[in-house]
């Protein structure tokens, strides 16, 4: 069995895999929206780290690092993306029901609101947005699995704090920001 | 600043991303514009929205399709890797179709304050480890130290005995910072002090500056965080004994308020030969540590013990006056945890559990007779409960017990019931339903005991109802979302922090009575917590850069002092009522006693604490 070393503990794969596949995953799925992009994207991620593993220092932070692949991997998608007309959210539970002027929070509920004001978001944003109040990361992280400087991690969380709350009243008044 | 500069700022303020005069220049701004105080109030709601999205969990079918995938089976396959997934027959067919059963949405502990399931962010532990390394380094003076130190302590003992029955006096002696002593010498002089953990020992602290901070328990002891100061005795304001356990040997010690008579309590709390700090991090451990219980008359302290290292932890009392230690009889095997003293310490009450029941029993200290009150709480929906939350009522003439049970931050019932007749009667159900918090008080309802608990809407905080022992309950919120709330001392207000993300929130104050809600301050910490002063009649509070003290005599003119910056832990004094410690961890960082009415304050020590600060009195 294939072990790799890093500076918490010796992890086989399937460990790997274990532990990390639901932050990956949840990350991952708020990020693009999708939930059967998100299972592509997931395993992507992972086989993406499983061949570069070997080659990597021991110091690694395997999790900063696997938010990374993950980031870039949706990024990618979400580029390819980009042309198609975003239609959010329509894999939800339940299908919104078309009732013209009724209260948008009783069609999407609040969860739904939230998603779809997120999906609005640029992408950069919505990643720092995410690691910040979904996983809990601190400034220092997100600067870490973003590559970017902290400065800029404080300068996304502004930037994306203003335009999802721009994003997430729009769609409470019943239309999407442009 | 402008309104447009602010606006850059506020995500960081919200984040205490900023250097002091930036956060100063923004709160100022916030007080005088309520364009930008709503954009805050919005960011705050959006990251308490944002942080309880559901978490989304990958279906079991992922990781088959993972492990027997082509290209998985490739990378392994240039490692040579054998038998690990050769169990994974399935081919792997990387082809979109509908899965019906394609991932789900589930709720999983998740978002900026809990988020167990994810490792970057695991809490830290008690901080032992790092706190051992530096033990090794330096074993050869600690033993040198120790050995001065029980010399000390016999030499000490002789003639610090009578000061002990002596009455209490308060000192005044205004001085400036007395560094802090490396060790306790004699016995400490008599008065009122504050007690404090700080790398991995307790340090006791005069309210003048006087005699400086001293080094309570003996330097080849790490004392871990749930230690406990004896109640008070009557016409006392502070207890004048200490218990704590020791990390290093597994034991339970006391000691007295002055730093002499360090008694070990010779009950191993664990099996012999089974290196302690291995076992601190379980769940025996866990419970072991959380036990330590004074009896409301601090004649004895109740904890437990797991001697034979079977994970079934048994209760021991231990009476001061005789030095004598007894295992409570059980009803049979299984695991204690959670005991409770009954206000006239006669009673102890405890969560048992065993055969996968969850129960609770009571143990009658004078005729020894054990009860079980309920054989096991959890319902047949819920079937994961547990016994989150157990006191007493406060009425000695019915003995009776209140509990909490579900999960946390999912209760699901609140029970009452009496204790101690014969056929017992069926428990009362209080409430039933979904909460995120609920805090028992003796002294709510008008002394007669009270809960106070907080709704949930949609799995989001939402309003705070005041169930009494009687079942009947009172809404004091309403379309709130309320993250946090306590208990004045004296059951009249309770204080909640509302919409709170980034550890901030708009702290309001209820009167239980007349329901009147009164909004005090827009960004207030969520550690350290506002504090009650004993009497319940002043708030202390922070909001990253001031400190302020409300009084419930004027509500509605919270008072900052002059003392500004980081608070790390704030404890009122117990014996007068405008004494205020602050300790701080930024630009003035020390322990400061405040005198709130006069708003002038005294440097104790120039290192930083944090919470518990608890009191203590010598004789």
């Amino acid at each position: 069995m294939i072990r790799v070393e890093t500076k918490e503990k010796s992890w086989s794969f399937e460990e790997i895999y274990d532990e990390y596949k639901t932050p990956i995953y949840n990350y991952v799925y708020h990020l693009v929206g999708d939930r059967e992009q998100a299972d592509d994207l997931t395993q992507d991620t992972f086989l993406k780290a499983f061949r570069a593993l070997p080659k990597m220092d021991a110091n690694l932070k395997l999790s900063a690092w696997l938010y990374r692949i993950a980031t870039n991997t949706a990024y990618d998608a979400l580029r390819r993306r980009k042309l198609i007309a975003w239609l959010p959210w329509q894999d939800l539970d339940h299908e919104p029901a078309d009732v013209e002027g009724a209260d948008p929070q009783e069609i999407y509920g609040t969860t739904e609101l939230v998603r779809a004001a997120l999906c609005c978001m640029p992408h950069q944003y919505r990643s720092a947005l995410l690691l910040y109040t979904q996983e809990g990361f601190s400034y220092s992280e997100i600067a870490h699995t973003l590559n970017i400087a902290e400065s800029g991690v404080k300068m996304y969380l502004s930037r994306a704090r203003q335009s999802f709350r721009e994003h997430y009243r729009a769609l409470e008044q019943g239309g999407g920001a442009k | 600043m402008k309104c447009e500069q602010v606006k850059e700022f506020l995500s960081a303020y919200l984040d205490s991303q900023l250097a002091l005069e930036e956060r100063e220049a923004i709160a100022m701004h916030l007080q005088t514009c309520t364009e930008c105080s709503n954009m805050l109030v919005d960011f705050r709601y959006f990251d308490t929205l944002l942080s309880s999205l559901p978490r989304v969990a990958p279906d079991a079918s992922l990781r088959r399709k993972n492990f027997s995938s082509a290209e998985y089976k490739e990378i392994a396959g240039t490692f040579s890797i054998s038998a690990s997934t050769s169990d994974l027959t399935m081919p792997f067919k990387h082809v979109r179709s509908y899965d019906p059963t394609r991932p789900y949405l589930v709720a999983l502990p998740g978002g900026q304050q809990t988020s167990p399931a994810f490792p970057l962010r695991r809490p830290t532990p008690i901080g032992r480890y790092t706190f051992y390394r530096r033990v090794n380094g330096l074993r050869v003076m600690h033993l040198l130290l120790a050995a001065i130190l029980l010399l000390t302590i016999g030499m000490g003992g002789f003639f610090a005995e009578y000061l002990w029955q002596n009455h209490d006096t308060v000192a005044h002696n205004p001085a400036g910072i007395i560094p802090p002593e490396g060790l306790l010498q004699g016995p400490l002089p008599a008065g009122m002090r504050f007690v404090f953990l700080r790398d991995g020992a307790l340090w006791s602290a005069p309210i003048d500056g006087g005699s400086g901070i001293v080094r309570l328990t003996p330097t080849n002891s790490i004392v871990a965080a749930n230690w406990a100061v004896r109640p008070a005795f009557p016409g006392h304001k502070a207890g004048n004994m200490l218990a704590y356990i020791d990390l290093q040997h597994g034991l339970v010690h006391t000691i007295r308020s002055d730093g002499q008579s360090d008694t070990t309590i010779h009950q191993p709390l664990l099996k012999s030969g089974i290196q302690p700090t291995s076992l601190w991090d379980t769940d025996t451990g866990a419970t072991i540590l959380n036990s330590l219980a004074w009896s409301k008359d601090g004649s004895m302290l109740a904890f437990v013990a797991d001697p034979q290292g079977t994970g079934l932890p048994a209760l021991y009392i231990y009476t001061l006056s005789s030095g004598n230690i007894y295992a409570v009889p059980l009803p049979g095997k299984g695991g204690v945890s959670y005991p409770v003293w009954s206000p006239d310490s006669i009673r102890i009450a405890f969560a048992f559990e065993h055969d996968g029941w969850r129960g609770i029993v009571d143990y009658n200290i004078q005729n020894h007779g054990i009860l079980t009150i309920v054989p096991d709480v959890a319902a047949p929906e819920h079937t994961d409960d547990t016994i989150l939350g157990l006191d007493w009522s406060p009425d000695t003439t019915i003995p009776a017990i209140t509990w909490s049970v579900g999960t946390l931050g999912h209760i699901h019932s609140i029970w009452w019931q009496r204790v101690g007749i014969e056929g017992a009667i069926a428990p009362r159900n209080l409430t039933k339903g979904d909460y995120i918090q609920a805090i028992y008080s003796q002294a709510g309802h008008n002394g007669a005991g009270s809960w106070q608990v907080i709704t949930s809407q949609a799995g989001l905080p939402g309003d705070i109802k005041m169930v009494d022992l009687s079942a009947s309950y009172t809404l004091l919120t309403y379309g709130r979302q309320v993250n946090m709330a306590q208990w004045s001392p004296n059951g009249e207000y309770i204080y909640y922090l509302d919409a709170v993300s980034s550890e901030m929130g708009t702290l309001h104050i209820i009167n239980t009575a007349t329901r009147v809600d009164t909004i005090i301050d827009l960004n207030v910490t969520v550690d350290p917590m506002p504090v009650w002063s004993p009497d319940g009649q002043r708030l202390a509070y922070s909001t990253g850069t001031h400190i302020l003290v409300v009084n419930m005599q004027a509500i509605n003119a919270a008072q900052p002092l002059k003392i500004q910056g980081l608070a790390t832990a704030l404890s009122w004094s117990a014996s007068l009522p405008n004494q205020l410690v602050i300790a701080l961890s930024d630009g003035q960082q020390g322990i400061y006693l405040v005198d709130t009415q006069h708003d002038t304050s005294l440097q104790l020590d120039s290192s930083n604490a944090r919470g518990p600060i608890l009191w203590t009195q010598i004789p």
